[in-house]
């Protein structure tokens, strides 16, 4: 329970700071815009963290095939670009219509790519380093 | 401690005999391990009914399935009937180390490592061998290791 709150902490932080740089980029198209944008923002980083947080705590025994892999990110970012369209709609972000949701997938897929990479970057980076250290240990 | 070492006499079993007004965790560890016939260097592990000393630098790592746990050599595999937690004992402060709630690999045989789905590792392994590390395991590697925090 707790590396599931740990890991929720964590995925909400960076799920919100996506939300917050998409709503950023447009924000300037509005003249006016509402204060309740904030707490709509969070109870969007809120549903999608958990539906992440819950995704990414299967912990099969065996390593996951490429192909299973990429099935479920794009499993994932199916329901995380449900969860926004419905919020947007009920928000009023936009309209509930084929342009709406072509807004929706693409900046879904745009912050959705850009966690991906940081991500991929960080832990390559961790492993790198850690395959480093064990031929270091291996050569003493 | 006085420690007393006699020689049997020709016939004579070997014996072990410990006198001490109360036994501490160090002295139960040694017991443990004297009893298992293993040590940091060899460990008993079974096959086909029969008992076969493996040295331990051997054992690329050990894996818990169905209530046992399996020794994996480079192409051979060893029930050690054991727990998990009691090979992780066993070999404290050895080259193994407990990377997800069902193995304990031997460092040594890792080859590199890789990033898997879900922040968790994937450790290559000398015989080509795929072996999950889990997130929850990363910081006692990273420490084995002597990187990070």
């Amino acid at each position: 329970m707790k590396t599931f709150l740990i890991n929720f902490l964590k995925w909400f932080l960076i799920i919100n700071s996506g939300i917050l740089l998409i709503v950023g980029l447009n924000i300037f198209r509005y003249e006016s815009i509402s204060t309740l944008i904030i707490p709509q923002i969070f109870a969007a980083s809120f549903l999608t963290s958990l539906v992440t947080t819950a995704l990414f705590s299967y912990n099969p025994r065996n390593p996951i095939k490429k192909g299973v892999a990429l099935l479920l990110y794009f499993g994932h970012y199916l329901v995380l670009c449900a969860i926004i369209m419905t919020l947007g709609t009920l928000f009023e972000w936009f309209e509930f219509s084929p342009k709406g949701a072509l807004t929706v997938a693409l900046s879904v897929a745009g912050v959705y790519f850009v966690s991906f990479i940081i991500s991929y970057i960080l832990s390559k980076g961790e492993a790198d380093e850690m395959t480093k250290a064990l031929n270091n240990l291996k050569d003493e | 401690m006085k420690i007393t070492i006699e020689t049997p006499a020709p016939g004579e079993e070997d014996e072990i005999i410990i006198r001490m007004a109360e036994l501490d965790d160090e002295v139960l560890k040694t017991i443990r391990r004297l009893k298992d016939g293993a040590g940091k260097d060899t460990l008993a592990v079974y096959a086909d009914d029969s008992i076969r000393m493996v040295p331990t630098k051997e054992i690329y790592y050990f894996d818990a399935t169905d209530n046992h746990v399996f020794a994996y050599t480079k192409d051979k595999c060893f029930d050690t009937r054991k727990k998990l937690f009691e090979i992780e004992e066993l070999l404290a402060g050895s080259a193994f180390l407990r990377i997800s709630k069902n193995a304990v690999v031997n460092i040594k045989c890792i080859e590199h490592l890789s990033p898997e789905f879900n922040g968790r590792f994937i450790a290559r392994l000398k015989n080509g061998e795929d072996i999950i590390i889990s997130r929850g395991y990363v910081p006692d590697l990273k420490k084995k290791l002597g990187i990070g925090r």
